[in-house]
């Protein structure tokens, strides 16, 4: 037995970002012996994990200190795609960065420069901070199509409630489950989102089988039969991208069956008798029909749902994902809306960032107030897609992400001539990626910030700057609540964590930046808390106090929600905005409806004969986090190879057996995966993981991307008429063959060696 | 008095994190692992079943180093919904009369 060599010092923080990758925040203790991190544990005391932890957070040990993490700061030696660097020291790497930028703006304008982040990592806030004091309003998550990622519920639930609502499993409080006030949700419908295997947006999906195991029942809405689905009370299989007409089907059920909660839709709602007469047209036989569930079932879930009390909605990126995504979004906030389960005890609860304090901004009002001195406002109205989208004028934040590819490949409606990517493999995670290669080779520069070599790095970078882990960062985390600081417990020498490298540029940028330190950051943008980084950081996470507007309950009986401190919601009607008021102004349908998938065996029937299966991608592993983690070998001993799940049914009438490599294919492009049978999907459907790439093998081959990249069967442009939602990811068509070979030197499991 | 590791898979999502938070806290090689995880799914009468398992290995040593500080087990503190525990046999088997699908795995520790 092994000796536990006792660590020197314990260093209390959080995960966020680099290392575990995700948007989470788990209490950690991180265990250091001669100045490395020897351990990650979680903290049984924080109450966002109560000592539980990930496989990714218990590999971080492998990720810090792996061989083939980036080290130095370098500079492109030959040409793009060549993988020749040179080494350069931070001072040449921040003076080069500032010289190109500086270039850009004086030539073409600030706008021409894009700061391009991946999904909700920390860097997101700080690259805006960046953005802002160059003078540049193009802040985007560069690849996702429709910006389809949280973005058109977020949109959705601030146009039509006034503010966002997560499902409330007790964690607004230290006490948890124990909270006097805290209400046991009867029902969780469980919306495209698998809580067994994938977190998603400062909720800790495990909160949900907590619920489960205290007696919530169950109703998953997935097109696979998942374990969280085989615990379920109901299950109910949803072909992929209609989720629109399942919503719609659910309310009109609940409605034509007065299900719904009378007083709360008098007192609190718009338009009811609007939605009343829209659903009209989604009766439970015809919504079968679309969706592919049995009517008895959706009856069945639209009367559980309705008569439990309290009740919530966990939904996943597949609301975004389906066609209109904003519309389905607004169906499914309808849905919690009209059974009263808004802003009470174990329903949806209303979430903001505790005490509003905004490292990882998810507003224009939060933007405005802590950012947005460093930025002229005729400027800001150059933020790409505002014209032609008035919700992203209005109600968000970033720049539009189809159109930003269009922009750099047309020089309109500005040429685009740089790029600092931080965070995101944008090759391997961008709906056709192709073009996106091809669209950001136009551009003059490009840096990229990250931890390893990526097949976006070699392809594209000129400057590569080395990101520190979540392990090497002081900082500030809210996302909901807690209010977390982040602690730096181990240097890795000539990493840099990104505030330290955003705050630098901001600062080269913007003389006159009201911050010269993170330290000073921290402490003013914590000031609603009342107390300074050190304080916070003594104490680890503090909750607002009960009766702030950032805690639950009834805020909007209270009139906490409103800027004028009146009693209700924050939209033009006060109310909960069952008719749009906003999309009717905008010249949108004010009402929800529903839209097939562009590609399906409905839409495009023709097609469909050439590639008859559907394609769900983007199924998430516990193990990987988007493009991360193929090269943690810990990991990928569990999930070595990309899979495809297949029905045996499915497989065999194609002539493929258990374990064969096939080729997944359809118009825009092919990818290779590993056949796996799967007896809970459809026959009709197959579906597969997204974000892999092989860092074993070679660089200069950018690790094999193109082998095994599903986003080239992803088309880009198919947003929303509204610009939130779409993008084919969940329900797009293909065709699957057999293939004659495997990949070359790709990852054997040790166990099989 | 014997101690060893409860299992309630009935409640056992197949999240990997005990097997690797066994691996973080024994510095056990790439094939080397102090609990495994099996996968089996059948069909009941009622539906069909999907089950996850951890089974502690031969490298198992019950983190007794850990447990003289007071702490739970690696795989224990760390497991996604809380579905293991350690203790006295003599108290997990007053659990396991309670639950189906749960067990004791002893050790002679």
């Amino acid at each position: 037995m092994k000796e536990i060599i006792k660590a020197d010092k314990i260093v209390k923080t959080i995960t966020w970002s680099a290392g575990p990758g995700c948007h989470g925040g788990c209490g950690v203790f991180i265990h250091v012996k001669d100045g490395k991190l020897i351990k990650m544990e979680g903290n049984p005391d924080h109450p966002y994990n109560n000592g539980r932890l990930c496989p990714r957070a218990l590999t971080i040990k492998d990720f810090i200190y792996h061989p083939d993490r980036l080290r130095t700061p370098l500079r492109r030696a030959g040409k793009r795609g060549e993988n020749k660097w040179e080494k350069i020291s931070w001072d040449e790497a921040y003076d080069m960065l500032e010289g190109k930028m500086t270039g850009i703006r004086d030539q073409y304008g600030a706008e021409s420069m894009i700061f391009v982040q991946g999904t909700g990592r920390n860097v997101g806030g700080w690259l805006l901070l960046a953005a802002y004091s160059y003078g540049s309003p193009n802040w985007l998550q560069g690849g996702l199509t429709g910006n389809s990622c949280f973005h058109p519920r977020l949109v959705c639930m601030r146009m039509t409630q006034g503010d966002y609502a997560v499902p409330d499993c007790s964690q607004f409080f230290q006490e948890r489950y124990d909270h006097p006030e805290f209400v046991l949700p009867e029902c969780i419908m469980i919306w495209g989102q698998n809580p067994a295997n994938t977190c998603n947006d400062g909720f800790m999906a495990t909160w949900i089988i907590d619920c489960m195991k205290r007696g919530s029942k169950t109703i998953v809405i997935d097109p696979i039969y998942t374990w969280v689905a085989s615990k379920a009370d109901l299950w109910l299989q949803i072909r992929p991208g209609t989720d629109g007409a399942l919503a719609l089907g659910l309310l009109h059920i609940i409605i034509n069956e007065k299900l719904y909660d009378r007083e709360f839709v008098e007192n609190w709602t718009h338009g009811f008798d609007k939605l009343a007469e829209r659903v009209q047209e989604y009766p439970p036989e015809k919504v079968s029909q679309i969706t592919w569930i049995p009517k008895e079932k959706i009856i069945e879930a639209a009367r559980l749902f309705a008569r439990s009390k309290p009740a919530s909605i966990q939904w996943g990126v597949p609301v975004d994902l389906a066609p209109e995504g904003a519309q389905v979004a607004n169906s499914v906030i309808h849905l919690w809306t009209i059974t009263g389960n808004i802003d009470v005890p174990g329903g949806m609860a209303i979430a903001r960032m505790a005490y509003d304090v905004p490292p990882y901004p998810m507003s224009k009002e939060a933007i405005a107030k802590y950012y947005g001195d460093v930025m002229p406002p005729e400027q800001m109205a150059k933020r790409i897609g505002t014209d032609v989208y008035p919700v992203a004028r209005e109600f968000h934040w970033r720049a539009q992400a189809d159109m930003t590819l269009q922009a750099m490949l047309t020089d309109k409606p500005y040429p685009i001539k740089g790029a600092w990517i931080a965070g995101n493999n944008i090759l391997t995670s961008a709906a056709n990626p192709r073009k996106y290669q091809k669209a950001l080779n136009r551009l003059d520069f490009i840096a990229i910030s990250d931890v390893f070599m990526n097949p976006t790095i070699v392809a594209l970078a000129d400057l590569v700057l080395p990101a520190g882990s979540m392990a090497e960062r002081d900082g500030i985390r809210a996302w909901w609540t807690p209010l977390n600081a982040m602690q730096k417990a181990i240097e890795v020498p000539d990493c840099k964590p990104d505030e330290e490298v955003c705050l630098e540029m901001a600062r080269r940028f913007n003389p006159d930046l009201k911050w010269k330190s993170l330290r000073e950051l921290y402490d003013d943008f914590l000031k609603p808390s009342g107390l300074n980084y050190d304080q916070l950081k003594e104490k680890g996470w503090v909750f607002p106090p009960e009766g702030h507007p950032t805690q639950p309950y009834r805020r909007h009986e209270k009139g906490l929600l409103r800027e004028d401190g009146k009693p209700g919601f924050n939209t033009p009607t006060g109310k909960v905005e069952l008719y749009s008021t906003h999309l009717e102004r905008m010249g949108y349908d004010p009402l929800p409806s529903y839209e097939e998938p562009h590609m399906s065996p409905y839409s495009t029937p023709e097609l469909a004969r050439k590639y008859p299966l559907i394609l769900s991608t983007g199924r998430r592993s516990i193990l990987y986090f988007h493009a991360e983690h193929r090269n943690i070998k810990a990991l990928r001993e569990l999930e070595p190879h990309p899979v495809l799940e297949i029905h045996p049914k499915t497989a065999a009438s194609l002539g493929i057996q258990d374990e064969d490599w096939v080729w997944v294919e359809n118009q825009h492009g092919r990818c290779k995966r590993k056949a796996k049978y799967l007896n809970g999907i459809d026959p009709r459907v197959v579906q597969t993981p997204h974000g892999w790439w092989l860092p074993e093998k070679k660089a200069e081959d950018l690790f094999g991307l193109w082998e095994v990249n599903i986003n080239q069967l992803i088309p880009d442009g198919t947003q929303a008429k509204c610009g939130f939602g779409g993008g084919q990811y969940k329900s797009i068509m293909c065709k699957v063959y057999k293939a004659e070979e495997g990949i070359q030197g790709i990852y054997q499991k040790e166990s099989l060696l | 008095m014997k101690y060893g590791l409860y299992i309630d898979y009935d409640w056992c999502s197949g999240c990997h994190a005990c097997e690797l938070a066994c691996k973080q806290e024994n510095d056990l090689k790439l094939d080397q692992w102090g609990i495994r995880v099996i996968e089996r799914t059948y069909q009941a009468e009622d539906k069909r079943v999907i089950e996850y398992i951890p089974i502690p290995t031969e490298y198992c040593n019950l983190c007794v180093n850990r447990i003289a500080q007071g702490m739970k087990p690696a795989c224990v503190h760390h497991c996604m919904t809380k579905c293991m525990d350690f203790g006295p046999i003599e108290e997990l088997s007053k659990l396991v009369e309670k639950k189906k699908k749960s067990v004791i795995w002893g050790s002679n520790k």
